[in-house]
């Protein structure tokens, strides 16, 4: 059609002529490189050739749907949405136009509406008026319409005819080419995708799992739309969900919940078609109805939300038939499948196929592998399970080899060795591992009675074997009872000797398959098993008998060392110690005490205690007979209590379960000594572990205890006699010191407490209450260790003891002995004042007793013993002797005392007598010195009368002297006798002291005499010669005791109903601790000889008594050196009294 | 402390005073005038402390010493004498029951038991004074 001269003229006519224009289309056409391009081209020229106003091209699409493309422009724009209603998602008007073969004109809207009445509503008349709708062939295929609209009425023209007819052809040409070219490239892309894909495949390797994930997720993407591939199952008769993909996870997870209720069965719905034909099966759309129909309802939510609008399924093709099938599916708004996804998915299936039978291939080939490689391991682990059952030497030993051998077969495992009793009736578990302790419980012993699955297969002799909870519970349905956490069982008899002794159960946590190699190894397990346990009977037999043997020989030569160290013993203190330490040693306990009987019978005294702490030791020292303790219970029962554990303790004696727990024993033994069906005592054994005490050990026990007993009892006889003759042979020893010491205080007091040392050790003290009985004063005083002796005395004679403190202040108050048997350091302190601290840091003190020294009924001291070492308490035999000393030492004090009174007396009366015959003599020298004189005067004729009046003046005063004294000595006497009386009459005792100074003052030559007795006249009921005696001496003495010379005073003054002299001197004065004495009789102060100053010691005395039967007092003060005061009060006379 | 000088012929080579020593006046004088009746020279004191002053102003002869006196006693009296370096016959005079002991201990020439005999008083004296 078109020519050189058309394209020149073209070129010339502003308006070109519709062929030239559509010459000129034509060969655009041609190089159109897609549809828009192609439908530009056709629209273009004909609205430039024809006047059409707009229009659209519609392109067929492979699932039945076309694809619109516009014109540009407002009309073109209308002309979609009118035509909408036959052109979305509908072939409608294409269908139409292609039945027809040629264009279809409408002159008007109306006559499109007529053809078309679902066009009614969206067609708009007043706009276009004219429509011409061209069917696009190729090769007799529609593959799309050319729709033109024009803007007024017209009809077709003859020229219009052959144009459109052209543009059909070349526009149906042109789509044709393009659908072509778009085929081939999508076929190589798929193919270029199917290479890779295959790729892929291929270096999934040989996991089936990762190969099919990586296959679903490869097609989704290349196809689109869900991907699942379900394969047959190993029954061939269902198929297995193997993998699905789809790019937003929360639609696979609802695709997989929709194909989980859809059928499996191969045989049934889609599955059946694809896989009976081999063949794919394309839906492009669903039949919603009919999707809904197959689906229970519960899932049609999931339609609902995921509408599935179109479903490819294909086969998966391997060389031995069908494996599954490949599907995909797409949902609302996506394209439906094509023929061309169908194909490419074949193919993809085919090679997605290819590699899963590979896969499965080479897995079983590995499993193969694995299978063989297994057998060789069972073999080799049967080999290691014989080694080393034969090394096992116990039951446990076994199980723990089973259970590790087992673990290695088949996976983690629980295990049991159930062996038949002696008496056949009862299957006891004797092994476990895997179990806990609890888990068991039940089950520790199983009656052999069919029911019971162990027992069954030990009645049986045949394994059974539970490959899932379910089976065992099905045929054992009582075992719901128990706590069960496996699921899967092996139980295999135990056979030896022709005989089903027990039964081997393996347990497995999750449900298990026993394939007949496992049946057997397990047989074969539990046969060796056997023959390992029946050994191990025998060995533990032959070992437990020859444990048996050592043992018994063990204890026999342990109670001979016993024996033989008990023969040896003779004291209390050795049979105790042997009894404990040889005990321990013998029974391998970690303490040990013996105890016995008080003398009294009611408490238990500990002996000898070893391996308690020392507090407890003390705290136990005494047991009361009928304390609720199980040492008390033991001997109070007379039977043994053996305690295996602490529990028991706690449930028999809770309060001595604290005891015990502190003791950290966890076992004890406790033995009565019984000697003729009495208890004399106990022994206790404590263990560091619990034990059990078996017959053997409760033989054993008993002959310890028997032993002990009798050891016991002769120990306790010879400590009577010992102590029998230990205290004879002391007191008699005692009593010769005391007889050898004479009466010598100090010396009989040292041989008690040096007796108290060797009887009884270490120290021995003896106190003497102070004359004012306010102190305890060290006597005497002993140790065996003269160090601990020195630090002793030295703190006594420091720090003497106030009768208020201390320990022996309760003895001196009370007269009762003390004996502190164990004293802890503790106490120690509290009763000790903190001065003799020292003593306790340095030599400490263990036992101590304190006894009185009584002297009708009063106390006058103590006898304290004490020991400084641990390990021997006194005893109360012990005090029974210090006693015993403490009365000798008292009767020796006393005698001392009365002894030294006597010849204090004796002594005092020697002095007097000495000092009055000096006193006697001194007047009566100068008297027959005159007397003498004057003889010899007048022998020679010398009869001087002044010489001789002289001289007989002397003799007078000197036997006036003589007189005063041996009066004086005569009042001594008379007081001594009570003969001494007074002759009262009322008198002037101002007048009676004033006449006797001046006497006295007429003699003085020395000393200045001054008396002030007042100008009253003060009247006492009294004696003149016996006051005027008083007056006298006391002048006398103050003159005879201040020898340097001095002032005198005498003076009188009334204090209310009393006259008060005083007579005051510059002279030695008395020491004060001679005050307290100066009245006594024979008394003279100690400074009267250093002073040189005569006298008889009597005045005073005589003075006092006088005074005293005056009803008046006499007192002194002085001080030593510078003179003295007495104080004379006398009652005054009543106003009126006469001489009555 | 007084002095007697009163004419005898027994005491006519006599080379110092007998010197007196007693703390009892009555004694004192008693002995005094006897001796002065023989014609000693005699000189008293009534204790040791006035005996010492005598001797420092003339040493006697004769020392008759009591035994207990005050201020200083017959034992006192001799020890200083001793110290000073005095050598003069001693007789103990005393009423105590040991004074042949006490005389023996002061190394005197002569004891005179109390109360003496008067006898016994004039022949020692004499026989001292002889002697020396």
């Amino acid at each position: 059609m078109a020519t050189p001269s058309t394209s020149a003229a073209e070129s010339l006519s502003p308006v070109p002529s519709p062929w030239v224009a559509l010459h000129g289309a034509v060969l655009r056409l041609v190089s159109a490189p897609t549809e828009a391009a192609v439908a530009e081209v056709l629209l273009s020229v004909c609205m430039n050739t024809m006047g059409a106003a707009g229009g659209m091209l519609g392109v067929r699409e492979a699932a039945g749907s076309m694809r619109i493309i516009p014109a540009e422009g407002e009309v073109s724009d209308l002309v979609c949405t009118a035509l909408q209603p036959l052109t979305a998602g509908s072939t409608a008007l294409l269908d139409d136009a292609v039945r027809q073969s040629d264009a279809l004109w409408f002159g008007s809207t109306a006559a499109l509406a007529e053809r078309h009445p679902e066009l009614e509503a969206s067609l708009v008349p007043d706009h276009l008026q004219a429509w011409c709708i061209v069917p696009l062939h190729a090769d007799r295929q529609a593959l799309g319409i050319l729709v033109l609209v024009f803007p007024a009425a017209r009809s077709l023209t003859a020229e219009d005819r052959v144009f459109i007819a052209t543009i059909a052809v070349q526009g149906g040409s042109a789509l044709d080419r393009l659908q072509q070219a778009q085929a081939a490239q999508r076929q190589a892309a798929r193919m270029q995708a199917l290479a890779e894909a295959s790729q892929v495949f291929a270096q999934s390797g040989h996991n089936v799992e990762a190969l099919l994930s990586q296959v679903v997720k490869r097609v989704s993407e290349l196809v689109g739309g869900a991907c699942v591939i379900r394969l047959i199952d190993s029954d061939g008769r269902h198929l297995r969900l193997a993998a699905l993909y789809h790019p937003d996870p929360e639609l696979a997870a609802g695709a997989q919940a929709l194909l989980d209720a859809i059928p499996q069965r191969i045989d049934e719905g889609l599955a059946a078609t694809v896989l009976s034909r081999g063949e794919p099966v394309l839906l492009p759309t669903v039949d919603q109805a009919a999707l809904r129909a197959g689906i229970q309802p519960v899932f049609h939510a999931h339609l609902d939300r995921w509408p599935i609008t179109s479903i490819l399924t294909v086969p998966l093709r391997a060389r031995t038939g069908a494996i599954g099938l490949l599907s995909l599916t797409r949902y609302a708004a996506e394209a439906p499948f094509t023929v061309d996804d169908q194909t490419f998915l074949v193919d993809l299936a085919d090679r997605a196929a290819l590699a899963i039978a590979n896969a499965k291939l080479y897995t079983r080939t590995a499993e193969a592998t694995l299978v063989a490689e297994r057998a060789a391991a069972h073999t080799q682990r049967l080999l290691t399970l014989t080694a080393s059952l034969a090394e096992a030497l116990t039951p446990e030993d076994v199980m723990s080899v089973v259970a590790t051998q087992v673990e290695q077969f088949v996976g983690e495992t629980s295990g049991l060795i159930g062996l038949v009793t002696d008496d056949g009736r009862a299957l006891e578990i004797v092994q476990m591992a895997g179990y806990a302790p609890g888990d068991l419980r039940p089950w520790q012993r199983i009656p052999l009675q069919p029911g019971i699955a162990a027992a069954d297969v030990v009645l049986s002799g045949e394994a059974q074997f539970w490959e899932s909870r379910t089976d065992l519970l099905a045929r054992y349905p009582q075992l719901v009872q128990a706590a069960i956490k496996n699921e899967a069982w092996a139980i295999v008899p135990l056979h030896a000797e022709g005989r089903t002794f027990g039964m081997l159960s393996l347990g497995f946590l999750t449900p298990h398959v026993f394939d007949p190699e496992e049946r057997a190894l397990l047989g074969l397990l539990a046969q060796q098993c056997a023959t390992a346990l029946q050994r191990t009977e025998r060995y533990q037999a032959v070992e437990q008998a020859r444990a048996a043997a050592e043992r018994a020989a063990d204890r026999t030569a342990r109670l001979y060392t016993v024996t033989a160290a008990l023969a040896e013993a003779l004291t209390l203190t050795q049979v105790a110690d042997v009894i404990v330490t040889q005990g321990i040693a013998a029974l391998d306990a970690i303490a040990g005490s013996v105890r016995q009987v008080s003398p009294d019978g009611a408490a238990l005294e500990a002996l000898h205690v070893v391996g308690y702490p020392s507090d407890l030791a003390a705290q136990w020292r005494i047991i009361p007979l009928d304390a609720p303790v199980p040492m008390a219970e033991a001997a109070r029962l007379a039977r043994p209590i053996l305690i295996e554990s602490p529990a028991e303790v706690a449930e028999a004696w809770p309060q001595f379960s604290e005891a015990l727990n502190a003791l950290r024993y966890q076992a004890v033994a406790l033995l009565p000594l019984m000697v003729a069906d009495r208890p004399i005592g106990t022994m206790s054994f404590g263990f560091a572990a619990p034990r059990t005490f078996d017959v053997e050990d409760r033989r054993f026990l008993d002959a310890l205890a028997r032993q002990c007993a009798v050891a016991l009892e002769r120990a306790q006889l010879y400590a009577a006699t010992q102590a029998q003759a230990r205290r004879l042979g002391s007191l008699a020893e005692a009593s010769q010191l005391f007889a050898a010491a004479n009466l010598d205080l100090p010396s009989v007091l040292n041989a008690i407490v040096w007796r108290v040392v060797r009887a009884v050790g270490d120290l021995g003290v003896v106190g003497l209450l102070s004359e004012d009985r306010k102190t305890l004063q060290l006597a005497a005083l002993a140790h065996q260790n003269p160090e601990a002796r020195e630090v002793m005395e030295q703190l006594l004679s420091s720090f003497p003891l106030s009768v208020e403190e201390g320990i022996s202040s309760r003895t001196l108050r009370t007269g009762q002995a003390q004996r502190l048997s164990v004293i802890s350091p503790e106490q120690l302190r509290s009763l000790i004042k903190p001065e003799y601290w020292p003593y306790l840091d340095r030599f400490g003190i263990y036992s101590l007793m304190i006894a009185p020294l009584r002297v009708n009924g009063e106390v006058i001291g103590t006898l304290g013993a004490l020991r400084d070492n641990p390990g021997q308490p006194y005893t109360e035999s012990d005090l029974t002797l210090l006693q015993e000393l403490a009365d000798r030492a008292a009767l020796a004090v006393a005698n001392a005392r009365l002894y030294q009174q006597a010849r204090n007396a004796i002594k005092i009366r020697d002095q007097f007598l000495s000092i009055a015959a000096h006193e006697l003599k001194t007047p009566l020298t100068s008297l027959s010195g005159q007397a003498q004189l004057a003889q010899r005067r007048l022998m020679r004729g010398d009869q001087a009368p002044q010489r001789l009046a002289r001289s007989l003046s002397i003799i007078a005063r000197q036997a006036d002297r003589l007189d005063v004294m041996v009066s004086t000595l005569l009042d001594v006497g008379r007081i001594e006798h009570g003969q001494f009386v007074l002759e009262r009459q009322l008198l002037d005792i101002a007048g009676l002291i004033a006449r006797v100074a001046e006497e006295v003052e007429l003699d003085l030559e020395q000393h200045t005499l001054t008396a002030a007795t007042g100008s009253q006249e003060l009247m006492v009921y009294g004696d003149p010669l016996r006051l005027e005696q008083i007056i006298q001496n006391l002048l006398n003495n103050a003159v005879k005791y201040s020898p340097a010379g001095g002032a005198i005073e005498v003076k009188l003054e009334r204090h209310g109903d009393f006259a008060v002299m005083t007579v005051s001197d510059q002279g030695v004065g008395i020491p004060a601790a001679a005050l307290p004495h100066l009245f006594q009789r024979f008394y003279r102060a100690p400074n009267v000889s250093d002073h040189l100053i005569s006298g008889m010691g009597i005045g005073l005395y005589v003075a006092r008594e006088i005074v005293t039967l005056h009803g008046g007092t006499i007192d002194v003060t002085s001080q030593e050196g510078a003179g003295s005061v007495f104080t004379v009060s006398l009652p005054l006379a009543a106003e009126g009294a006469g001489g009555a | 402390m007084t002095q007697r000088t009163e004419g005898h012929s027994g005491a006519s080579q006599v080379t110092g005073p007998i010197l007196i020593v007693d703390d009892d006046s009555a004694i004192l004088e008693t002995v005094a005038e006897i001796l002065s009746d023989e014609g000693y020279t005699v000189v008293t004191a009534r204790n040791g402390v006035e005996g010492l002053a005598a001797i420092e102003r003339d040493v006697p002869a004769l020392v008759l010493l009591d035994r207990w006196m005050p201020l200083l006693d017959g034992q006192g009296f001799w020890e200083a004498l001793r110290r000073r370096g005095v050598d003069v016959p001693v007789i103990a005079m005393t009423a105590a029951q040991d004074a042949e002991r006490w005389a023996h201990e002061l190394q005197a020439v002569g004891v005179l038991p109390k109360p003496f005999k008067l006898p016994l008083l004039l022949s020692l004296v004499d026989r001292v004074l002889r002697t020396t």
